[in-house]
């Protein structure tokens, strides 16, 4: 494994809010999120959220390797309906946003960006947390989830694990003064 | 944040469930209010009261449809005067509203405390506004009803009907009146957090499906059952799943206690179709969700009074968690400190030092301007709650020695260290800055922010039990909006409040949309979005001519915003005290 020239995160994609479609109809259900670190890569994606229409929640957690010379990486929300596969929206998050600071490195970190369509409109907003793993605890999920050494380890827990899809939903998703 | 009650999006919105935010606020607002009383050596007498408002036969103001009633609840005070206690949510076109929002009042034994209730028709747009922003001057009065807290307090079911009449006590005909329920708030920190979802329920709409929502009431000994929350509207759909509910204690009163969940669907017009209801506890629906069953709703029979017919819907409760929710004494008093910072405005716009005319004028007969009178006064409260009371002290927007003009500079003039010691040290720094540096422009926040983002972070590495207030006293409108608005979506991430306090008499309004209680979330100029609110905003003139004490309008959000850190992140206070 590449320890030293690749930063291993914990990635918990917790929700979306207000998504619409071309002609800014709300979005009604099957979306999804893919997480793009590096282009030549394996992709990541959460499951098919069928539920909550133009507010998907997730709460679903992805160990990421991304290497080091990688400065961002993109969130993209799709929806499949009846006429295909589309992009709801993307998002680009710098590296530099949360490791600007000096802080402990299991900190974790809330972040939320605007999600833009493929004309560059705003569309809605991604919410999700992010941390640091140590390199022991990367080792040992590695190890124990048989991989050789891939450039992504996507890990997946029960999304609908109540306890952290509310708690997490609850604080970030609710915009503030409603 | 708090405040969060007017119908968004045509009465759509959850209300009194939605993770309890403003029920929180206001409670974790009076508990900081409540420790600094304590710390100063004196007890609070009073019993925390919470009254549930009703009306019915309300007058309709409307042209096309009903009445978007909303109640608002003054205590009169001695010289007459009325102080505002707190305001319901906004109910769509109804003229009988049953309003879920509370109102907390104190009630003092000793003291005969005149209640007045004011109820307004909110035109639909002001709708998606947060009802502590409408002005009550743009909306339209339909009647008024007063009585004294102790008389509601004597009945045995705790209620008191009161007729509504004009303003003065004049008033034509029947105006409706007005029905007050009072209880003694329950100081608990159990909550019971619960996703609820339904199956099969009855088709209500003709052309498309129904539009479902959830409403929880508590069932009392006498007088009708309290609403307690509501659910979002899920539209179209017959087999919803709703966002988590977060019912406290003080809403459920016991395990054991009566409860009535009624299923609606939504209608627009504010006649939402009743689609069935069922009679559970919070044990129950913990027993539901243990057993992974459905309970069938039932439909009343209108030709029996003890039939119900059984309905094909059944409820489900998908999540139940029960869960303590720490207020902000608790993570205070188990050793969670704040750590406060001061930054001064040294802009040209407050006029120069040496006339009386400007805010920054020294008067050495004792009479303090208004930034002295700024400092004081929230110096005052906010260091109740700093340990070592050494406060980062900045200056911006000046000219220092060097020639330079500087957004963030030692306001002690001493280029080693930021920091001063107790009030009285702002105090002095304040004064000697004053001769050193020369009043300049423009007004960057930015820097000042960063610098404060900077130490917060720093102090992670060593210590998780800090949260930091960066208090900024300005004149006025600043020229860094943007910029300003990246370093607060910067600090949302961080143990970080900020307090704006404005002084002098200019528009504020830009601070307004940096303290982000309704509205947009803020955006940074690269996308990213600020996770929760951090700033607040006072202006100084609200609170010298308002009756506001400060302690009140700065403890009014700044425990919430400390709260939503610390539980987003778990973080719990320390064990062991």
């Amino acid at each position: 494994m590449n320890k030293i020239n690749s930063r291993v995160l914990e990635l918990t994609i917790i929700s979306c809010e207000s998504l619409t479609l071309a002609g800014k109809r709300p979005v009604k259900k099957n979306t999804y999120v893919v997480i793009k670190i590096d282009s030549n890569n394996d992709q990541l994606a959460t499951a098919m959220n069928t539920d909550n229409g133009s507010y998907p929640s997730w709460s679903q957690k992805f160990i990421v390797d991304m290497p080091m010379h990688v400065t961002f990486f993109t969130l993209e929300v799709r929806c499949r309906n009846s006429s295909g596969d589309h992009v709801v929206g993307s998002a680009r998050v710098p590296v530099s946003d949360f490791t600007r600071w000096y802080l402990p490195s299991s900190y974790l970190h809330f972040l939320s960006y605007r999600l833009r369509d493929r004309y560059g409109d705003r569309n809605g907003i991604i919410n999700f947390s992010l941390k640091m793993k140590l390199p022991d605890d990367v080792a040992g999920v590695g190890a124990s989830a048989g991989y050789s050494s891939p450039a992504i380890l996507g890990l997946k827990y029960g999304g609908a694990n109540m306890g952290q899809g509310s708690s997490h939903g609850m604080v970030i998703g609710v915009p503030f003064g409603y | 944040m708090g405040g969060c009650f007017s119908d968004v999006s045509g009465g759509q919105e959850a209300v009194g469930g939605g993770g309890d935010v403003h029920n929180l606020q206001n409670m974790a607002s009076d508990d900081a209010v409540d420790y600094f009383y304590r710390s100063k050596g004196l007890q609070p007498l009073y019993n925390r009261i919470e009254l549930s408002l009703s009306a019915s036969k309300l007058r309709d103001l409307d042209f096309m449809s009903k009445s978007d009633p909303m109640a608002v609840v003054y205590t009169k005070k001695k010289d007459g005067n009325l102080e505002e206690v707190g305001r319901t949510e906004v109910i769509m076109n109804s003229l009988n509203p049953i309003w879920i929002q509370k109102i907390n009042v104190l009630f003092h034994f000793e003291i005969v405390q005149p209640l007045v209730f004011h109820v307004y028709d909110v035109d639909s747009k002001y709708h998606n506004l947060s009802t502590k922003m409408l002005d009550l001057k743009d909306q339209d009065y339909i009647g008024e009803a007063n009585c004294v807290l102790s008389e509601i307090m004597t009945f045995r079911d705790r209620s008191m009907t009161l007729k509504l009449h004009g303003r003065n006590g004049h008033g034509v005909g029947n105006m409706g009146s007005i029905t007050v329920h009072a209880e003694e708030a329950i100081a608990s920190k159990m909550a019971v957090e619960m996703r609820l979802r339904c199956k099969n329920l009855d088709n209500k709409d003709r052309f498309s499906k129904s539009d479902p929502f959830l409403r929880i009431s508590r069932i009392v000994e006498a007088g009708n059952p309290i609403p307690i929350c509501k659910t979002e509207v899920v539209n179209d759909n017959l087999d919803p799943v709703w966002k988590p509910v977060c019912v406290t204690m003080q809403q459920y009163v016991s395990k054991d206690n009566p409860l009535v969940i009624e299923c609606f669907d939504f209608n627009s017009n504010g006649n939402h179709t009743f689609i069935g209801k069922l009679h559970t506890s919070i044990q129950g629906l913990e027993n539901l969700y243990k057993a992974n069953v459905g309970e069938n709703f039932v439909f009343p029979s209108t030709h029996h009074k003890d039939h119900e017919k059984v309905l094909k819907g059944k409820l489900f409760v998908e999540g139940y968690e029960e869960k303590e929710l720490f207020s902000f004494l608790d993570y205070i008093s188990s050793g969670f400190e704040l750590n406060f910072m001061v930054a001064v405005d040294f802009t040209a716009s407050n006029g120069d030092p040496r006339s009386p005319s400007s805010l920054h004028y020294i008067n050495y007969s004792g009479r303090l301007n208004a930034y002295q009178q700024a400092i004081m006064e929230v110096g005052e409260v906010i260091q109740v709650y700093d340990y070592d009371k050494r406060f980062p002290a900045w200056g911006f927007g000046g000219r220092i020695y060097n020639g330079s003009v500087s957004h963030c500079f030692n306001l002690n003039g001493n280029a080693g260290s930021f920091e001063v010691e107790g009030v009285h040290g702002i105090m002095d720094a304040y004064r000697n800055a004053l001769h050193t540096v020369s009043l300049h422009g423009p007004t960057l926040f930015g820097q000042v922010i960063n610098q404060a983002a900077e130490i917060a972070a720093q102090s992670l590495s060593t210590n998780s039990n800090k949260y930091f207030v960066l208090l900024i006293i300005t004149d006025g409108v600043l020229t860094d909006l943007q910029e300003t608005k990246d370093a607060l979506v910067r600090g949302s991430d961080l143990p970080l409040s900020i307090l704006i306090v404005g002084v002098g008499d200019a528009d504020f309004k830009q601070m307004e949309i940096l303290d982000a209680d309704t509205g947009p979330r803020l955006e940074s100029s690269t996308g990213r979005i600020a996770t929760r609110d951090i700033v607040q905003f006072v202006p100084m003139r609200d609170v010298q001519h308002g009756g506001r004490s400060m302690v009140q309008s700065l403890l009014e959000e700044l425990p919430g915003q400390f709260l939503t850190y610390m539980r987003s992140r778990d973080i719990k206070p320390l064990a062991g005290h």
